[in-house]
């Protein structure tokens, strides 16, 4: 127990970065395994859209930050900092059992955020799972993943983050659309949030999913009705 | 007599200054010859038992694709203990930030198809982004004692919520530098 009364996870490693956490200001969500820096807490705007996909508790959600639930095995901290390759979210995981998502621009319209929350997550989870699956352990429940892991590795490399951009253009657009929906309190159509979807894979798009569909341009469009009216953390 | 020596000298400073740098230029040839890809092929349409992989003239008619690279004007540097990463690049986190060392323009290199302009200044705005196909990140190369192992950082970024970046290890065999292993980093 901590001094707040709060229940530390059994796991040695894991209850040493909780602790530290906490001494630093940090929080640790325990209903999620997952730490969250006292940088992020000190983000209201992000920190309410973090809160607000927690209670949503959407599949996606679910999927991704839930999956780290009850696995003290891997942990996940949400901070905010600087990222040195990019200038908005990045997720280092080269360490899979201690994966990190930064947020270095938090200046983002509120269903931007709760989208890069995901989109990181998708991240993070995808990294965990492939540590999982090369440790042995049997969840080969994702074959298109491995498919594609196989078919771009000469041209991307091992396990690469550009390859989870393509498989994510495949598996993961319907579920951020509806998982943003949902943030926005179903606000409007799912075509509203096509468009946020999207950031971070219109260029990973190798079956031309995007390109095809005769609404794209439209969802440009119904983005900035969205931005414009959203009340959720704003 | 002392005019001779004083040439001697000068000359095997130049092509010790050379080699060094030329191990720079060749490293990073390689590196961003093999991060630096255009857009995705499509997948395979049918995902059955075989395991189907690109095929090799798909990928040199891809390494022919022009692009426009912006290169970020200043290394990433290794910060901490790098040393044990010469026997493996998965021993624990590695941590890099940027430094203020300014990259040598004439280092950067690649396939012809890549034209590659050193930035003035370190920014990432998306004005700038949608100039380039992509912003590139180096770090220093750093060398094991033998001179025959180098690690370096490579990131590419082609838009917001898009970037990745890698840990190289190479090796010098028989005076050819060959990578040995990548160790994703970083992915947004």
């Amino acid at each position: 127990m901590d001094e707040g009364g709060d229940c530390i996870p059994e796991n040695a490693d894991f209850a040493e970065v909780v602790a530290e956490a906490l001494l630093e200001g940090g929080e640790f969500d325990e209903m999620n395994q997952v730490i969250l820096d006292s940088t992020f807490l000190q983000n209201e705007r992000l920190l309410c859209a973090y809160n607000k996909l927690t209670s949503d508790n959407s599949e996606l959600y679910k999927n991704t930050i839930g999956a780290f639930i009850n696995d003290p095995e891997f942990k996940l901290t949400f901070k905010v900092g600087e990222c040195a390759t990019t200038e908005d979210q990045c997720t280092d995981d080269d360490d899979p059992n201690n994966i990190v998502i930064t947020f270095e621009d938090v200046s983002f319209n509120p269903v931007e955020l709760a989208q890069a929350i995901l989109h990181e997550s998708i991240h993070a989870e995808l990294a965990r799972f492939v540590k999982q699956y090369l440790s042995g352990v049997d969840i080969n429940n994702r074959p298109l993943l491995f498919q594609y892991y196989d078919y771009y590795a000469d041209l991307y490399g091992e396990y690469s983050g550009d390859i989870d951009h393509i498989y994510m253009t495949q598996k993961y657009i319907n579920p951020i659309t509806q998982a943003l929906r949902e943030f926005d309190n179903n606000n409007y159509t799912l075509d509203y949030y096509k468009s946020f979807a999207w950031d971070g894979l219109r260029e990973w798009d190798a079956a031309n999913l995007l390109g095809m569909d005769p609404l794209a341009d439209e969802y440009d469009d119904y983005r900035v009705i969205v931005n414009q009216n959203t009340t959720v953390c704003n | 007599m002392q005019l001779r020596k004083s040439y001697v000298i000068i000359f095997v400073f130049m092509v010790f200054y050379s080699c060094s740098n030329n191990f720079d230029k060749e490293i990073y040839n390689i590196v961003i010859n093999s991060k630096i890809k255009p857009l995705p092929p499509p997948p395979p349409l049918s995902i059955g038992d075989t395991i189907s992989t690109i095929s090799k003239n798909v990928i040199d008619s891809l390494n022919k694709v022009p692009l426009k690279i912006a290169v970020n004007p200043f290394l990433l540097d290794f910060k901490g203990d790098y040393i044990k990463l010469f026997k493996n690049i998965n021993d624990g986190r590695v941590n890099y930030s940027t430094s203020n060392v300014k990259v040598n323009k004439e280092d950067i290199n690649g396939r012809e198809s890549l034209k590659f302009t050193v930035l003035e200044e370190d920014v990432l705005d998306t004005t700038t982004i949608k100039k380039y196909d992509g912003i590139l990140f180096l770090s220093s190369i750093k060398y094991n004692s033998k001179k025959n192992k180098a690690l370096v950082i490579i990131g590419y970024t082609t838009g917001k919520l898009s970037s990745s970046t890698y840990l190289y290890l190479l090796e010098n065999n028989a005076d050819v530098w060959e990578i040995t292993n990548i160790k994703r980093l970083s992915v947004s």
